[in-house]
């Protein structure tokens, strides 16, 4: 086929996509809807992986009480799920004063402020931890806790939706989940907001480790017998317990040793290590589902191929004078039947850009819930092989498609299609 | 030489009866180059059938027509194509224009699968008509006398050898029709193209010198007609 003939048969496509506009606007529309379906479904499902296995964590491992290293990581890194219980505080300073251990860092949660949960915790969470490297939490507003204090450092996630300010005051409520009837009577005032890091970070409310022990109603057992904190007295080491213990190694080698050490022969500690390969078993768990979701994208893909083969073959019949003129003007069989196939392909590439902007709404519909129930961002140019394998493929598809009108537009007779109709 | 030549054609169409239906029979046929001929016939006496084998879209049973001296139908359908795409233009009754495109878009296809893209000439050739300012219009928005010019632009945007017009006055009323008539003879003669047109209208015919009743030369017509043997099948317009 010349080159002057495929300009004639672009421009024939363009016509009569736009002549059959309403037509030409559904089928697109479908298409839209099952590329942009399937690239967010593959896009969603490697930045979450990749959020939760490889995103801004900041430590390498986390130790907790004997359990579910998942649950484990879940609760302490992601502040979701609930703790697995705690383990003594002593078991803190061992890892903090192990010369392989960079930084220790431990967590006390099992409160919350209408619903974002306050975590217990010491100064070096500011000082110290780098959620990136050469990150570190900085205050937008105000400035961190006193440890000895009932003060509050807000993330800034939290600052957002609840309108928390420095200066503000609040009573925690007991457990993880919001419940209005379990306020504790002790109130925390608010003297940092954080600036946002787009992790899990910014949907906690800091308060100091001291303070969470001093919260009325809350024992120690560190010792294994109970003790009450009360004002005035420093509550001795050996009583204190922690939720976890974050954990950032000098030396991954040594870690190794350590995971052997508590998670082998050990029998009250669990140390989840490494992070990154704990959420991986997760997503490898849960993989299924997306490959599901995969499935019925590529299911709607050719269902939406099938629609504008449909919507061709149903012209069909009002466009045998168009072929038909086409051929006495020196139009090949070959050519009206490749014009139906360009339609096909075309109008597969028309809904495949619409594609992004479905792509966009379910990413920006995805990211907001992933944001609001675990604090991880998703990027809007995050790039995946499916952003071109989608559109294209679907092109591809259509055009393919396209062979059956093809076929019914080659064999049109000329003579017949030209005859006056009565 | 003649730039059209038509030799023992003959054309038939099935019956549901499993026969055929004799439409066309013709010893010999021809138009020199730069000719203008009218041909006349009433309804149903092969005129379509007749243009449609001059043009290559309806195939003889037997016969040979030659374009320019080639075989239209001798290198298969192709050949046709090339030929009904570079050396003849085609002016219908119903005048056949692409609804969708635009007066200039309509002759500018036609170069497209003809002798090649020309926007000056398609231009030109809508300006003589007189559509200047009716470029971008499409047929559904220009009067049956402006779009039987489209048409007419259309069957010259090639430099056709052979200009072949059915019934193209069909649609117009007296004075449009005589007028286009002219445009027609006067377009092919500045084009070198050799003009034929078939019609039943006598006020038509009377623009030609050269005329001639198709039933003369068609054999198939001087036969005592069969009794009427139920409907045709599609396939062409006898």
């Amino acid at each position: 086929m010349k080159g002057g003939q495929l300009n004639a048969l672009w421009l024939l496509a363009r016509r009569s996509l736009r002549q059959h506009r309403l037509s030409t606007a559904l089928t697109a529309a479908c298409v839209a809807l099952s590329v942009g379906l399937v690239m967010a479904v593959f896009s969603i499902q490697a930045q979450s992986r990749d959020a939760f296995t490889g995103g801004a964590i900041g430590f390498d491992a986390v130790l907790g009480a004997r359990g579910s290293q998942l649950q484990l990581v879940l609760n302490s890194i992601f502040h979701l799920e609930t703790s697995p219980g705690n383990i003594p505080y002593r078991y803190y300073k061992a890892i903090q004063a192990n010369p392989a251990v960079a930084l220790a860092v431990p967590y006390a949660v099992g409160d919350n402020y209408r619903g974002y949960r306050l975590v217990g915790t010491e100064s070096t969470i500011f000082t110290d931890f780098e959620y990136q490297v050469g990150k570190k939490l900085k205050t937008a507003s105000g400035r961190f806790f006193d440890p000895q204090a009932k003060e509050a450092v807000v993330g800034s996630y939290v600052a957002r939706k609840l309108g928390m300010k420095v200066g503000d005051t609040f009573h925690p409520y007991h457990g993880l989940i919001y419940d209005p009837s379990a306020m504790h009577a002790e109130v925390f005032t608010v003297v940092g907001v954080l600036e946002p890091t787009g992790t899990p970070n910014d949907r906690v409310i800091w308060i100091p480790l001291d303070s969470f022990y001093r919260i009325a109603g809350h024992v120690l057992r560190g010792a294994g017998s109970v003790y009450t904190p009360r004002d005035g007295v420093v509550i001795p080491d050996q009583d204190k317990e922690v939720s976890s213990v974050m954990i950032k190694f000098r030396d991954p080698e040594t870690a190794m040793v350590l995971s052997q050490m508590i998670n082998n022969q050990g029998s009250v500690a669990t140390l989840a290590w490494p992070i990154p390969k704990v959420m991986a078993e997760l997503f490898d768990k849960i993989g299924w589902a997306y490959r599901v979701l995969a499935l019925i994208g590529f299911a709607v893909m050719l269902v939406s191929a099938m629609a504008t083969v449909a919507a061709l073959v149903n012209s069909l019949e009002s466009r045998r004078r168009d072929f038909a003129i086409l051929r006495a003007l020196g139009a090949g069989r070959a050519t009206v039947a490749g014009l139906m196939v360009l339609e096909s392909a075309a109008t597969g590439a028309l809904g495949s850009l619409f594609g992004f902007a479905v792509y966009a709404a379910i990413l920006a519909a995805a990211a907001a819930i992933l944001r609001d129930s675990t604090g991880v961002l998703l990027g809007a140019w995050y790039w995946h092989p499916v952003l071109a394998a989608a559109p294209l493929g679907m092109t591809l598809l259509c055009g393919l498609a396209g062979l059956i009108p093809a076929l019914q537009a080659y064999r049109v007779d000329v003579a017949a299609g030209l005859a006056p109709r009565t | 030489m003649p730039i059209l030549e038509l030799e023992g054609v003959k054309k038939s169409y099935p019956l549901p009866d499993g026969g055929r239906h004799l439409v066309l029979d013709l010893a010999h046929f021809s138009l020199g180059a730069a000719e203008q001929m009218a041909l006349e016939g009433p309804s149903g006496t092969g005129k379509t059938t007749f243009l449609n084998c001059c043009a290559g879209i309806l195939r003889p049973d037997s016969g040979c027509v030659r374009v320019a001296g080639q075989d239209i139908n001798a290198s298969g359908e192709a050949k046709a194509d090339a030929l009904r795409g570079g050396s003849l233009g085609y002016v219908f009754q119903t005048f056949n224009l692409l609804q969708g495109l635009s007066a200039l878009e309509n002759v500018e296809v036609a170069m497209r699968f003809g002798a090649g893209w020309d926007r000056e000439r398609a231009v030109a050739l809508l300006g003589r008509m007189g559509l200047g300012n009716k470029l971008g219009h499409r047929p559904g928005q220009l009067s049956s006398g402006q779009q039987q010019r489209v048409a007419l632009a259309r069957a010259l945007a090639n430099r056709p050898k052979v200009v072949l017009a059915d019934e193209p006055t069909g649609n117009l009323d007296a004075d449009a029709s005589q007028e286009a008539v002219e445009l027609l003879k006067e377009a092919c003669a500045r084009d070198g193209a050799a003009l034929l047109v078939v019609s039943h209208d006598r006020e038509v015919l009377r623009q030609f010198k050269r005329r001639q009743h198709l039933a003369d030369l068609n054999r198939a017509s001087q036969r005592p007609s069969k009794p009427a043997r139920g409907p045709r099948r599609t396939g062409g317009r006898p």
